[in-house]
């Protein structure tokens, strides 16, 4: 079997060597360019490459050689990043994977690409996703599915799938994807990257084709935790076009590998672990070990039942797909309402019933008050420890196909991921090596709101310990 | 819950949606919003659900207003391709 998965350079790698003018914007994004063009066809990443993308890298050099100083102003100038396909970018093709919206060219920029704009960041393209970010495992696309780069027979999660497998392929030195519950840890951990979703509102959603908007939740994709930091510092804060996003303005995460600032203490959920897999569980396990050599305490805690969250979550998604899905009736976005595939028509129409006359307080309502109890359920852990860690998925990559078996296999998979989406809560996945088929183990930090700064310090010191190891 | 509740009706939640679903797609779909609806059995198994709050925003932002100022809209130039000048809605 050919090898696609290949560590290559991050961000802040690259910018480093565009500093030292060691090398030029343009040839970074023309060796992406290559790499896509040999590794496109088999792994299904990109649906729509930057046609521009040379012309405005040579205008980045430009920019560089006149202004040495340009960076400070522009982080991320000249360096090229890959974007999932449900983010509003002018002058690309903005599908969320679905065939609904296969012609529909937005007539805005979101404000996470915009802010990546003004950052000097160069979109590589637009990757493939679940259409309409519905599954977890990037097969409800209508563009086909994406494969794992470690191994092409298995799914790379979902359903910022492409974002994913495009930093573990390394078609993109980063990516940017986004989660309603899951869909950057998940894939994340199965294509063996990193991945933060932060605080529910800390990153605005304005201009993202809309899944559930009581959870949508854009973030970074990453071969580094000081990239996926970078990449925070620039999308996280207040914007006026989402009136769900954080009012106060975000503290900046340290770009440099800083430890937690005290010894912490940090939770074990015991139902999380013996929903997983034994070698994740026990890798899991084996970083407990070391962060407790290095001083901090560990802890076993117990949250409530995860399938509780599952419950929760598909009444409320279900619910808001619905609402969320009316807007696509023919008229303003195109295609008509026969485009839906079959997991958007599941969605929509159980959504529809849990809204229904007569039904709304037995299962939206009850939802919403079992969101009430699941917050309140970690609020109280978070009395009692710092941070929590546990494993990311219950199992490493499934083989492409098995969504179909199941009419609730993403929430499986996002079983231990589902809780503090619906909390609102701040996460990162870490990959740890392999499992015996050679498939990426991931583990999670998750916090409480507004955290991401302990959270990231706690990476920072996992990724050490992992570095050590290897 | 599942107790009182009758099968779902498939066609009226068609209409409702204002879909038009293929015959054996149909067929597949009534079966698994069942399974699904019968998972939600969970929930009554919590106790002094009733007594909670609903959660609609976990943030606890309230009353978010913009500042009542005109923004320009978006230019029509930016929005239509070059040789139109209106929109065309596909009749079907």
């Amino acid at each position: 079997m050919i090898k696609f998965n290949e560590k290559g350079r991050g961000l802040l790698s690259w910018r480093r060597q565009l500093i030292k003018k060691q090398v030029s914007s343009l040839e970074i994004c023309s060796t992406y360019l290559k790499k896509i063009e040999q590794k496109n066809g088999p792994l299904n990443v990109y649906l729509t490459i930057n046609q521009q993308l040379l012309k405005e890298a040579k205008k980045a050099d430009q920019a560089i050689s006149k202004n040495p100083d340009a960076f400070k102003n522009q982080p991320l100038l000249g360096l090229p990043i890959a974007v999932k396909d449900n983010f509003c970018t002018l002058g690309l093709a903005t599908r969320a994977s679905s065939a609904v919206l296969k012609d529909y060219q937005p007539p805005y920029e979101s404000t996470v690409t915009q802010k990546l704009k003004n950052a000097g960041a160069l979109i590589l393209g637009k990757t493939n996703m679940d259409a309409w970010a519905h599954g977890s495992s990037t097969e409800t696309s209508d563009f086909g599915p994406t494969r794992n780069p470690h191994d092409t027979s298995r799914t790379p999660g979902g359903s910022s799938g492409g974002s994913t497998a495009a930093v573990a392929a390394d078609m993109a030195p980063a990516a940017i994807g986004s989660e309603t519950a899951g869909s950057i840890r998940q894939p994340a951990a199965w294509c063996g990257v990193i991945g933060l979703k932060p605080t529910y509102g800390r990153v605005s959603r304005w201009g993202i084709i809309a899944m559930a908007s009581s959870l949508d939740c854009p973030g970074p994709l990453t071969k580094t935790v000081a990239d996926a930091a970078l990449i925070y510092n620039l999308l996280a804060g207040p914007d006026d076009q989402d009136a769900t996003t954080i009012k106060s303005p975000a503290p900046k995460l340290p770009l440099k590998k800083t430890l937690p600032e005290k010894k912490l203490t940090i939770g074990l959920p015991k139902e999380y672990f013996s929903l997983t897999e034994k070698e994740t569980s026990q890798k899991v396990m084996a970083i407990a070990n070391q962060l407790k050599k290095s001083g901090h305490q560990i802890k076993e805690i117990s949250l409530l039942d995860p399938k509780i969250s599952i419950a929760v979550y598909t009444i409320l998604q279900r619910a808001e797909v619905s609402s969320n899905l009316a807007r696509y009736d023919g008229i303003r976005y195109g295609q008509n309402r026969t485009f839906f595939g079959l997991e958007a028509l599941r969605r929509i129409m159980l959504g529809t019933f849990v809204l229904s006359a007569g039904y709304f307080d037995q299962y939206y309502l009850k939802a919403q008050k079992a969101r009430t109890k699941i917050i309140n359920d970690f609020a109280s852990t978070f009395a009692k420890v710092d941070l929590i860690l546990a494993p990311t998925t219950p199992t490493t990559a499934l083989e492409v196909g098995a969504w179909k078996k199941s009419a609730m296999f993403g929430e499986m998979q996002d079983i231990l991921v589902e809780g503090s989406a619906l909390a609102g809560l701040p996460a990162v996945n870490l990959p740890y090596g392999l499992d015996q088929r050679g498939l990426p183990i991931g583990l999670q930090v998750i916090g409480p709101q507004r955290q991401e700064d302990q959270i990231i310090r706690l990476a920072y010191q996992i990724e050490t310990l992992i570095h050590e190891e290897d | 819950m599942s107790q009182k509740r009758k099968t779902v009706s498939v066609d009226h939640l068609e209409k409702l949606a204002n879909l038009k679903i293929r015959a054996e797609e149909k067929a597949a779909i009534g079966p698994q919003l069942e399974e699904t609806i019968k998972y939600f059995a969970i929930l009554d198994r919590m106790s002094n659900l009733e007594k909670e709050a609903p959660t609609f925003q976990v943030t606890d932002n309230t009353n978010i207003v913009a500042e009542d100022k005109a923004q320009p809209g978006l230019p029509r130039e930016k929005i239509l391709p070059a040789q139109k000048k209106f929109f065309t809605v596909n009749n079907d």
